[in-house]
């Protein structure tokens, strides 16, 4: 977005939702944990988001708030494939956000990262300068910053602006 | 038989064929930060990936060779029934897009796999292991050693191995002495496409042996890790991986893969 706005493509971005890091079991956690620092027991197959993309920076922002050193299995490029390795039974866990734990609809569990250690990503929306339908570009922007849609995000789990 | 005359009626879609592939390696060649090529080739992760993808597509090739070319003998020499059968499923893994290859993998020798749960048993770890990389690279890439041997043996005379029999020789010397020398430029064929497929195998990779610097990071995958932060560098280690390929196919020459 930041590459967009020095360039003046779009207008002025606004924040529509946030988003927050959450561990990903499997049902029933049968590994017994209970935070960032259960993460580094020796045995435990944990995979991250590779740290090139956002989630994978997160965490490692996380694990370093927690004082915690983990060495994932695995460095997925994706919060979904990361997921997946849980869900699949591959891995013990992995950290991904609030909303893909509750999209999982039960194949994962959550185990919640208290606000000390976790980090809160933003998602911001812009109305691009060129395009052609103006009016409907920022009539959606306002449905989902302060209209309906935040109802919407709120029920995936979103956490608001 | 080579010939020394263009035909001139082949010579434009040969043409079309050669730009096709010539010209996204221009493309490459031309985006390279030739400027700072120096800093971005001597990086660590460079070096590992180079040296563990060649380990690993190398292990792939020995493996394909000790499984595909028993299993093409029997399909190019033994009627079984359901060798048609046999022969279709060999294909497969090269049908399957590798990513679902990766998956199956998993659903097969990961911890709770078909297999996995026997082998997690007895200790052994597939997933996410350097063993784990040879392994997704072997499926992808067994395919092409098997049609290669299988039509390499199909092309021997039965003949020269019954006139060794009629003198003597015994099922293993048969086979050293007569069939392999007449079979060999299939296999040395076979063994750089199943290489280069080995090689270039992203998808059942990062499915399957997963994506740790060092241990299953192989080349391809450090492209694409690159290529979300630093395009640039993606482009480097691209070329590096060509020009390494080039150099070592270079290396064996039409002697090897023709046989002349």
């Amino acid at each position: 977005m930041q590459k967009l706005v020095t360039a003046g493509l779009v207008d002025p971005p606004r924040i529509f939702a946030r988003n927050k890091l959450e561990i990903a079991v499997a049902p029933g956690n049968p590994k017994g944990i209970t935070g960032l620092a259960d993460l580094a027991r020796p045995g435990l197959k944990v995979t991250l988001e590779d740290a090139s993309v956002p989630a994978g920076r997160y965490s490692r922002e996380a694990f370093f708030k927690a004082g915690v050193t983990v060495k994932p299995v695995s460095n997925l490029l994706d919060v979904k494939s990361a997921l997946l390795t849980v869900t699949s039974g591959e891995a013990d866990a992995t950290i991904v956000y609030v909303t893909d734990v509750a999209a999982a609809a039960g194949k994962a569990q959550g185990v919640t990262i208290p606000d000390t250690q976790n980090v809160v990503a933003t998602y911001p929306i812009a109305v691009v300068k060129a395009g052609k339908n103006q009016e409907a570009a920022k009539a959606f922007v306002d449905y989902l910053v302060s209209g309906p849609g935040q109802q919407v995000l709120a029920g995936h789990g979103f956490l608001a602006p | 038989m080579t010939r020394r005359r263009l035909p001139r009626g082949l010579l434009v879609p040969a043409l079309l064929a050669l730009t096709f592939i010539a010209v996204p390696l221009l493309g490459l060649l031309q985006r390279a930060p030739w400027s700072d090529l120096g800093a971005q080739v001597s990086s660590p992760a460079v070096g590992q990936a180079l040296g563990l993808s060649l380990r690993c597509s190398l292990s792939a090739v020995g493996l394909s060779l000790a499984i595909g070319v028993p299993l093409a003998w029997l399909l190019a020499r033994v009627q079984f029934p359901g060798r048609s059968l046999v022969r279709a499923l060999v294909t497969l893994p090269m049908v399957l897009p590798p990513v679902v290859g990766g998956v199956a993998l998993l659903y097969a020798f990961g911890r709770k796999g078909l297999l996995g749960q026997i082998l997690d048993h007895w200790g052994i770890t597939l997933a996410f292991t350097t063993n784990g990389a040879v392994l997704a690279e072997t499926f992808v890439a067994l395919p092409f050693m098997v049609i290669s041997a299988e039509a390499g043996f199909r092309q021997i005379d039965p003949r020269y191995e019954e006139a060794a029999a009629t003198l003597g020789a015994g099922p293993w010397r048969r086979f050293t002495r007569v069939t392999l020398p007449l079979v060999i430029s299939s296999l040395a064929a076979g063994a750089a496409l199943t290489w280069a497929r080995a090689l270039g195998e992203f998808g059942a990779t990062i499915t399957f042996a997963g994506n740790l610097q060092g241990s299953t990071q192989t080349m391809p995958l450090a492209v694409y890790v690159a290529l979300e932060s630093n395009p640039d560098v993606a482009v480097v280690m691209s070329l590096i991986l060509l020009t390494v390929s080039v150099v070592i196919l270079v290396a064996l020459r039409d002697r090897w893969l023709t046989g002349r």
